[in-house]
């Protein structure tokens, strides 16, 4: 891991890491890219320090070139994404917390710590050496009194220059005078650590590791006994690292595990669907054990085996257990696209090399909503605006005539939503709805009305009325009798993975039907008609079609009310004589195939 | 104002006849039908009969039939059921199940009367040849005068068929008369039309309303049609002829 260290301009320390990183670390998450853009804006960087630091990972992160500022921009995403990572710092420390350690023995006894600036918060301690030009410090080098190996293994952690070019085992010269113009130039800094000697020893000292954060003016450590030198074999290796969480499922051939903690927090949440606020019941937090445990080959001794948990702490057993707690509340409600939080274990052997696995952790937060049918109110009330607009466009009739009757919806509805845990190694964000709208909505209209209120200017006048009645379209009266009833019913289940794979169960099926009746009626006692036969080939149907769409972007429905056409002849009978129609012009065709309505695509969760 | 009787008929995949008394008041060939027919002029103060003969159009589709004789609620404007004279119970199945519907109801109840026909004309055993001729002659003579714009004779054939309108449901005379005049005045005018008559070589005549009437048809290519035929470009005018014996005459009474 590398370190760089940040400063906001309220004097708040920050480290930025690269990669994944311990369960202590106090990592500050953004819910978007405008809250990073606030947080690396506040941090007031130089321009190239802004510049170095968004060209750490160079992939995919493309300077969005409309911005003002690409670099701001290429650093507020890779913080957004967590490809980078902020974690705060505690007051106190001077140094980065975890900051790799590099201390040398001198032959003198005299005990040093080599730390990179960049690991710096604040001004250095007060038992800083520092030099003024590089001759100096080879000097101090040269009288530590390291061995070639011990200059080696400080370059190679120091990442001094030589040691990439060059083999470092054969120029430890070399590599001292890096080390040396280094430290001259600043860039690392050399602090004197105490040492106590051991109570009756015979002249080795004890050395003890002593924080700076732990150092207390006028307290002396107390001593703390000999301190053991680990045996270890040299040539064994990690062979085997098992990971698993508390449920038992393990990781994958991948070398992956994706874990939902259980939540142990419940809320509620005001939502949006359908355009109207409902009430959500969330559950969120919690937290998971994750075990780990591994196998050493060629080793013959307990002390060989290395094994780094998810916090970063390194445990010399086979076995390690933690548990992770998921803390963060997140404001957005359909998390199927949310990064989750990267962990990772590893375990090696005492040749070095080795294995590791990674935990992918996803938010706990599950939503739920039950029986909130009122939301599919104002669709009922589109679905009836729909009639009115028709009987006033074929028949020119208004509301208060057609007095629509509206029923619905009735029944239930509910769902949830969020990241599951499978049987195996994945997870997957499940969404789950019940639809129980028996019906979702009803409208019915039943009028009678002269043709003398539609008038003959509506498209609904049969020919024989407008050709031969028209002087008498008080005598004649239309029947109506029209209407619709929808039920939407069954329970889709859906999980999408996040290799983008989804398994579906279930459906939602709309199902719409209903007629339209026209008839016609001379006027009791008129004088001119005495009836009026109305013919057809079929009924006049109203069909629906509703398309639930269920994908990864969110929930929506869209209906249409479709009407089948009208065609009909119409026999009038008059006093006089009795009229039929014989061309297919004079049938009486008050409408052709229609979109009766067509919502939009209504978003019920997204 | 005077009672008005109906007949309502609704039928759904049926083909054929409902007649009243003889007289084919509904007749449909199309899939749905549905119709309110005023019956004052059929109703006789007793005996009156239904007779369905209708026949299931799709054997792979649902019928149903609705019919029903009601008096009418003198408080609605269009037809309105007051009391139920006669009422089938709808009845409706599916294709196959019942191919033809052939039924006689009697209408129990007695009513007031409302027509003189049924009074005034004659029973008759038969119709001989020369009464066909007759009758023949007189629907030609209305047609011609029709063709011809001679209204007046017009109205003179059909004079007892406007009285017994204006009776059977309590109107004035002189209303109908007008209205007539106007209808035949606009029939008279338009262009394009061709005329059919009946004549003696495929007259048909069946007699009803208990043999007081006689119904005068043309058989054409074995299907009957009414009397006179009105042929235009987009509309067919139907002039169905029901004949009586009245004082020794045939007269032209619905």
């Amino acid at each position: 891991m590398k370190y760089r260290i940040l400063k906001d301009r309220l004097g708040n320390a920050y480290e930025v890491l690269e990669g994944p990183t311990g369960l202590k670390k106090k990592l500050i998450r953004f819910d978007d890219i405008e809250s990073s853009r606030r947080f690396v804006r506040q941090l007031n960087l130089q321009p190239e320090s802004l510049q170095m630091l968004s060209s750490i990972m160079c992939h995919d992160t493309a300077p969005y070139m409309a911005e003002a500022n690409p670099h701001l921009e290429n650093l507020s995403k890779l913080l957004w994404r967590g490809q980078l990572r902020v974690a705060a710092i505690s007051g106190g420390s001077h140094f980065a917390s975890g900051a790799q350690t590099n201390s040398v023995k001198a032959k003198d006894g005299g005990a040093y710590e080599f730390l990179p600036i960049f690991s710096l918060v604040g001004d250095a301690p007060s038992n800083t050496r520092t030099f003024s030009n590089p001759a100096d410090a080879e000097e101090f080098i040269r009288n530590l009194s390291l061995s070639d190996q011990e200059i080696v293994s400080l370059g190679i952690k120091l990442e001094v220059p030589s040691v990439q070019s060059v083999q470092p085992q054969q120029n430890a010269a070399r590599i001292s005078k890096d080390i040396a113009k280094s430290l001259a130039d600043g860039d690392v800094l050399v602090v004197a650590k105490k040492t106590t000697p051991k109570a009756g020893s015979s002249g080795e000292f004890k050395e003890e590791l002593e924080s700076v954060v732990e150092s207390i003016p006028g307290n002396r450590k107390a001593n703390l006994g000999p301190e053991t030198e680990k045996v270890v074999c040299g040539v064994c290796k990690a062979k085997n690292l098992i990971v698993s969480c508390a449920h038992g499922r393990k990781v994958s051939p991948g070398n992956i595990l994706q874990i939902v903690p259980d939540s142990d927090k419940v809320t509620k949440v005001e939502y949006e669907m359908f355009g109207v606020k409902v009430t959500l019941n969330k559950k969120f937090g919690g937290n998971e054990t994750i075990n780990s445990q591994m196998e050493l080959e060629g080793n013959k001794l307990n002390s060989c085996f290395t094994l780094i948990n998810p916090s970063g702490e390194t445990v010399k057993q086979p076995q390690g257990k933690e548990k992770y707690s998921f803390n963060q509340e997140l404001n957005k409600k359909w998390l199927v696209d949310q990064p989750p939080e990267i962990l990772e274990i590893k375990a090696s052997g005492c040749t070095g090399s080795a294995l590791s696995t990674t935990v992918e952790v996803f938010p706990s937060d599950t939503y739920e909503v039950k029986g909130e049918i009122s939301l599919f109110k104002d669709w009922v009330k589109e679905v009836n605006e729909a009639w009115e607009s028709w009987g006033k466009s074929i028949f020119n009739l208004s509301p208060v005539e057609l007095k629509p009757s509206i029923k619905g919806p009735s029944g239930t509805f509910g769902g949830s939503w969020g990241w599951k845990e499978d049987s195996d190694e994945r997870v997957y964000y499940d969404v789950n709805l019940e639809f129980g709208l028996n019906p979702i909505l009803g409208v019915g209209i039943e009028l009678k009305v002269s043709f003398a209120k539609i008038g003959l200017a509506a498209a609904g006048v049969p020919p024989v009325i407008s050709d031969f009645a028209a002087n008498h379209l008080l005598d004649i009266f239309l029947k109506l009798g029209a209407g619709c009833q929808a039920n939407l019913l069954g329970s889709p289940h859906h999980k999408f993975y996040t290799d983008g794979s989804k398994s579906v169960d279930g459906e939602a099926k709309f199902s719409l039907e209903g007629e339209i009746l026209l008839g016609l009626a001379a006027r009791v006692g008129s004088d001119f008609v005495v009836s009026c036969q109305v013919e057809g080939e079929g009924k006049c149907k109203a069909v629906g079609e509703d398309v639930v769409a269920i994908d990864r972007t969110g929930v929506s429905l869209q209906t249409t009310v479709k009407l089948e056409p009208f065609v009909g002849t119409v026999k009038l009978t008059t006093k006089m004589f009795k009229i039929r129609s014989k061309t297919n012009e004079k049938e009486w065709k008050p409408w052709g195939a229609i979109e009766l309505y067509k919502s939009k695509p209504k978003k019920l969760l997204s | 104002m005077q009672d008005l009787y109906f007949m309502r008929v609704e039928s759904e995949n049926l083909k054929g006849v409902v007649e009243l008394n003889g007289a084919p008041l509904f007749k449909t060939k199309s899939k749905i039908s549905n119709v309110d027919y005023p019956i004052n002029m059929w109703l006789k103060p007793q005996g009156n009969v239904v007779n369905v003969d209708l026949a299931v159009i799709s054997e792979k589709s649902p019928w149903h039939l609705k019919l029903y004789l009601f008096l009418h609620d003198k408080n609605e404007e269009v037809p309105t059921p007051s009391r139920i004279l006669f009422d089938l119970n709808q009845i409706e199945g599916l294709g196959d199940s019942r191919k033809k519907l052939d039924m006689n109801f009697d209408v129990k109840q007695r009513l007031p009367e409302l027509t003189s026909v049924w009074a005034e004309a004659e029973s008759l055993q038969s119709v001989k040849q020369e009464d066909i001729k007759e009758m023949v002659a007189i629907a030609n003579a209305f047609a011609t005068a029709v063709k011809e714009g001679r209204i007046e004779d017009v109205l003179k054939i059909i004079d007892y068929k406007i009285s017994e309108d204006a009776m059977s449901e309590g109107k004035i005379k002189e209303n109908l008369v007008e209205v007539n005049r106007e209808g035949f005045e606009m029939l008279s005018s338009e262009t394009g039309v061709e005329v059919s008559v009946v004549g003696n070589e495929n007259a048909k005549v069946s007699m009803l309303g208990a043999n007081k009437m006689v119904l005068l048809e043309k058989l054409v290519d074995d299907k009957l049609m009414d009397a006179i035929i009105f042929d235009g470009k987009d509309y067919v005018y139907e002039i169905p002829l029901y004949f009586a014996k009245i004082n020794g005459s045939w007269v032209v009474v619905r």
